[in-house]
């Protein structure tokens, strides 16, 4: 061991060992900063499109589909969305762990600032509409099993449910074709429409309602499609709190 | 050559500085560390005095390499001490090694220090002998065992332990907490009196 000192010294003068550059250290910290504000970046627009996808979902109709509330929420949670999420989460930890400074916070502080910070970047992404864009974006470029398709809820008319597009209205009746290619005489006597709200041609909407023959449809509530009891219409059902999101009909169905 | 006299009275940040324009001033660092450092290796880990040996230059070697990412929020030798700790983890999984004893005297200054928490005075009234200690502390994963080491032998305070392990000043508190009680039960699994 005495001679250790002048071994180390000898051998770095041997093999012309040199210390790395500082440069190389700026270069490694740069790019843990970038991937860190990436996967920050990636992992708030997952959040945007998840929120995106909950404020739209419909949460309220398990009863025409015969589901019950829980297993209605459980079949319609966007489980890919919710993937990504935990995924950059997951990549943020790493990230922040492998900082300067990162070892010296508690895994779970980690964990809950990156879902907070994504959470509130994530909230002003989907008020820029951001989610709702990468959402679309992305659900029809997905594999056939990580689609979740709306339109196949509201291919139910003879369960009461009814989605399509406006593609003309005369007085109280749309005409409405829906995701099929058929096209639909709407009754929408019943329904409340608030003064504020135009429901046009090329309009895309949700009904609920019956069947009353092959195509004859008699609407109790609509909501435009895009919309959920969590979206942008929502409490326009003040006299029928339980369906909150609805344009709401006269009468109870 | 650096002589000896020249590196004592410079810090060792001056001592980095001076390193990387002229390797010859390196010596003062190694000089420096080499026998805490030789110890610290020797006591994690039991290698023979070969193996610390070529541990110990590999550490010097990284430490040279590195001198420009030493990072001047830490302590030189928390940082010195990081390595140090890397480079005999390192070795262990290349080697698929386990860490074997902690020596001699040792074991009785770990003994002594630790805190009397547990009445662990009355143990050392006991006298525990070194053999004793040592069968103990080859039977704890390696965890437990720098951890006792880098507090009750390299008196190292938390802030340090958190520098040179990489992990936060709580989870280090609850680390040696089980440390300690894994050694207390370790020692009456093999029925060492350790009342």
């Amino acid at each position: 061991m005495k001679d250790i000192s002048d071994k180390i010294l000898q051998k770095i003068k041997e093999k012309r060992i040199k210390p790395r550059p500082k440069w190389q250290f700026m270069a490694e910290r740069v790019l843990l900063w970038s991937s860190a504000i990436l996967v920050t970046i990636i992992g708030s627009m997952a959040v945007s499109a998840l929120i995106h996808r909950v404020a739209t979902q419909d949460w309220d109709i398990h009863q025409y589909l015969g589901r019950g509330r829980l297993q209605h929420i459980l079949l319609s949670l966007p489980y890919l969305w919710i993937g990504l999420v935990c995924l950059f989460i997951v990549l943020a930890y790493y990230n922040v762990r492998e900082t300067k400074s990162g070892y010296k916070y508690k895994a779970y502080w980690i964990v809950i600032g990156s879902i907070i910070v994504s959470l509130f970047l994530g909230t002003v992404l989907y008020s820029a509409k951001v989610g709702k864009g990468i959402d679309s974006l992305l659900s029809g470029k997905l594999p056939p099993f990580l689609q979740t398709k709306q339109e196949e809820i509201w291919e139910n008319p003879d369960k009461g449910l009814l989605g399509g597009e406006v593609i003309a209205r005369e007085g109280e009746v749309l005409a409405v074709k829906d995701f099929t290619g058929e096209v639909w005489a709407i009754d929408i006597q019943a329904v409340e429409i608030p003064l504020s709200l135009e429901i046009k041609a090329g309009d895309k909407v949700k009904l609920v309602g019956k069947k009353t023959d092959e195509h004859n449809f008699q609407a109790y509530a609509i909501r435009f499609w895009g919309q959920g009891p969590f979206g942008e219409f929502k409490g326009f059902a003040p006299h029928y709190p339980k369906i909150k999101g609805w344009m709401i009909e006269r009468k109870p169905f | 050559m650096v002589k000896i006299e020249e590196c004592q009275n410079k810090s060792e940040e001056e001592l980095v500085k001076l390193s990387l324009a002229d390797s010859d001033w390196f010596l003062c660092i190694v000089q420096k560390y080499e026998e805490k450092l030789a110890r610290y290796i020797r006591r994690i880990s039991g290698l023979t005095e070969t193996d610390i040996e070529d541990v110990l230059q590999e550490v010097f070697i990284k430490v040279y390499q590195n001198l420009n990412g030493f990072d001047l929020d830490l302590k030189f030798s928390s940082w010195i001490y990081r390595i140090c700790h890397n480079t005999v983890i390192s070795h262990f999984r290349h080697s698929q090694a386990r860490p074997q004893l902690i020596m001699g005297e040792d074991g009785e200054k770990l003994i002594n220090n630790m805190p009397d928490e547990h009445d662990l005075e009355k143990h050392v009234e006991n006298k525990l002998t070194a053999a004793e200690i040592n069968k103990i502390l080859s039977k704890l994963e390696v965890k437990y065992r720098e951890v006792l080491v880098l507090k009750y032998l390299e008196d190292k305070d938390y802030r340090e332990i958190s520098d040179i392990l990489k992990k936060p000043m709580g989870t280090i508190g609850t680390l040696l907490n089980r440390a300690k009680k894994k050694f207390k039960e370790t020692a009456a699994e093999l029925a060492i009196n350790f009342q």
